[in-house]
């Protein structure tokens, strides 16, 4: 158990992505790499693409700038981080009462993150945890 | 990645739009320009065959949910065939699974609407 956990040490991954369209497909392809079972890789495509959307779309971002994928891996934890340069949101979730054509993607990471957060500072980082 | 792709073929107001490969914001205009197309010719279903998508994100959940309020408000139809695990989850997570029109293959579309 000791080898296995020293052997599952930080992973880091850090990936600058473009402010385009394409950047989600090569943001999901980072993840292809990452140990774990295909529902844990699954959640994680996901999310990922969730936020490099957010990010692409929603962020008011020049061509000129970079959005930030970081995913360290722990034996107990896969943490993932997507930072970009603009000016942040407060974070809320749809109300599924209504059926809603926006809103999902923050919604889904609700349901398949064991924790998630925005952080404001010098830019926004929406990062979310899932345990092992 | 799997490019996306998106066919139609319209056959007696069922239009049947066959999606392949990886649906994101990448694919949004694509598939949108093609649903205004088919839904300029005034059909009776729009049948969304999920079962050649590898991924999907919320993004057609988007796409699929605004078509079906179109449909609603104009007396059409939206029907969608399941696709793989991985992307029959999303509507699933988003509780859709119930709310959506889901057959098992694009016939089961074609027999209601006559």
């Amino acid at each position: 158990m000791t080898s296995r956990q020293a052997k599952g040490a930080r992973v880091p991954i850090d990936v600058e992505l473009r402010v385009a369209p394409d950047a989600i497909s090569e943001a999901r392809a980072a993840v292809d790499g990452l140990p774990g079972d295909d529902a844990l890789l699954n959640n994680l495509r996901l999310l990922v693409s969730e936020l490099v959307t957010n990010s692409v779309r929603h962020a008011g971002l020049d061509d000129r700038s970079r959005i930030s994928l970081h995913i360290e891996t722990t034996p107990a934890v896969v943490r993932v981080e997507v930072s970009d340069p603009g000016p942040g949101f407060a974070p809320s979730v749809p109300d599924l009462r209504i059926s809603q054509e926006s809103g999902w993607g923050l919604y889904l990471v609700d349901e398949l993150a064991d924790r998630w957060g925005v952080e404001a500072e010098g830019g926004t980082c929406v990062w979310f945890e899932i345990d092992r | 990645m799997t490019p996306f792709e998106v066919n139609a073929t319209n056959e007696d107001g069922v239009v049947e739009l066959a999606l392949k490969g990886e649906l994101d914001i990448a694919s949004f205009s694509l598939i949108e320009d093609r649903l205004r197309e088919v839904e300029a010719e005034k059909p009776k279903v729009i049948v969304f065959d999920l079962r050649e998508l590898r991924f999907m994100d919320s993004t057609g959940l988007r796409v699929i949910i605004s078509a079906d309020k179109r449909a609603r408000r104009d007396g059409w139809r939206v029907a969608v065939v399941e696709g793989p695990e991985a992307v029959h989850r999303v509507f699933r997570l988003a509780l859709l699974d119930r709310r959506l029109d889901f057959v098992s293959d694009p016939a089961e579309a074609r027999g209601d609407a006559s």
